[in-house]
């Protein structure tokens, strides 16, 4: 539901989406003037707003991350080889299948990376920028980039009105000549 | 050299942060021109507002009042703290109050502006990693589990004076889970000793 910020009642601001990183997670929210972008690390929060009069520019891609997929690929090689190394000659070793089951959830990740991607939607303001991301919501991607894209759209319109000089009054027409 | 401290220059390729010329970005499907990957953009003109004072000297025959720090420009609003006479240069507008720079650096200062306030603590997800604790830790449960609740109720209280809506739940959880630690453990502690 597109929201419109007039209503008292609503809460103040909405969640759109987050983006994590290493040790770091990026919540990003939707006020009636900017969008808020919270950053926690440990149990501090930094909060930076991107006003909507501010941003220039609003982008949407698709990336798979290579830190990601190196980190991955690290870890299913590592558990592959593993197993690889234990069921040499025993092909039924309980090592053997305890390292192949430990290693199968990362290359499941490795393979949903690969073919999924993540979906960005970035930003740009004047002096800051914000992102969220989107492995599996991919429609969600969509609906948040066009929601900001409109709330800026309308906010931009809405202060060019009031800052554009106003048309000068047209003169009154001549009283018609008296009887 | 700015730019460089904060860490951002400005709109960029989305995948190689090459920076964009704004002037050649269109919306729709474009293309960065270093690495050549696609990206959908949306491009904004933002407004540049020009702050019009009128000088006094204008709103003399008006019956207009000069500005408190601003001798020579005509005041266009009160401070809704002090209730002193500002020009348009110097109104303030913070969380739907027209405010003087005096004021608002006195209340951002204080904490009292919400919308100033940029550093703050989470006090619900201490209060979940606390109650999370707990569960393996339940011999402990009394401390954990009443560190989880009292940060629970701090949490809470922290979202209605900021105005959120969201981790309520969170909050509740943690307090509910904090006070059955605190149960569970008291039972395990009297059980012991009267065994």
């Amino acid at each position: 539901m597109a929201w419109s910020g007039d209503d008292r009642r609503q809460p103040r601001r909405h969640y759109l989406g987050k983006a994590s990183g290493f040790g770091h997670t990026v919540r990003l929210y939707q006020t009636r003037e900017a969008l808020e972008v919270d950053e926690t690390e440990g149990y501090e929060v930094v909060r930076r707003r991107v006003f909507y009069d501010d941003i220039l520019l609003v982008t949407h891609h698709q990336f798979t991350g290579s830190a990601v997929v190196v980190a991955l690929s690290i870890l299913t090689l590592a558990f592959g080889a593993l197993a690889w190394a234990v069921g040499t000659g025993q092909p039924w070793s309980v090592g053997l299948w305890t390292f192949a089951f430990t290693g199968l959830p990362f290359l499941v990740l490795l393979v949903l990376r690969l073919v999924l991607r993540v979906d960005a939607v970035t930003v740009y303001g004047r002096r800051t920028k914000a992102q969220i991301q989107f492995t599996f919501r991919k429609g969600r991607a969509h609906t948040v980039f066009n929601q900001i894209c409109r709330a800026v759209k309308e906010t931009q319109d809405r202060i060019a009105r009031e800052i554009a000089p106003r048309a000068p009054r047209p003169a009154p027409a001549p009283a018609p000549p008296p009887a | 050299m700015a730019q460089r401290a904060t860490g951002y220059f400005g709109p960029a390729c989305p995948h190689c942060q090459a920076s964009l010329d704004l002037t050649r970005v269109m919306t729709g499907l474009q293309r960065c021109v270093v690495c050549a990957r696609p990206f959908q953009a949306a491009r904004f003109a933002a407004p540049v507002r020009a702050i019009a004072v009128k000088a006094m000297v204008e709103a003399a025959g008006e019956g207009g009042t000069a500005c408190a720090s601003h001798p020579g420009n005509a005041s266009t609003s009160n401070c809704q703290r002090c209730g002193v006479f500002m020009c348009s240069l110097c109104e303030i507008d913070a969380d739907e109050m027209k405010l003087c720079p005096a004021c608002f650096d006195r209340l951002s200062a204080e904490g009292a502006l919400a919308s100033t306030r940029t550093t703050f603590r989470d006090y619900g997800r201490q209060a979940s990693m606390l109650a999370l604790a707990g569960v393996p830790l339940m011999a402990f449960g009394v401390v954990l589990g009443s560190a989880a609740a009292f940060y629970g109720i701090r949490s809470l209280r922290q979202l209605r004076a900021m105005g959120e809506s969201g981790g309520r739940a969170r909050a509740i959880v943690s307090i509910v889970a904090g006070l059955a630690e605190m149960g569970v453990s008291g039972f395990l502690i009297v059980s012991a000793f009267r065994s």
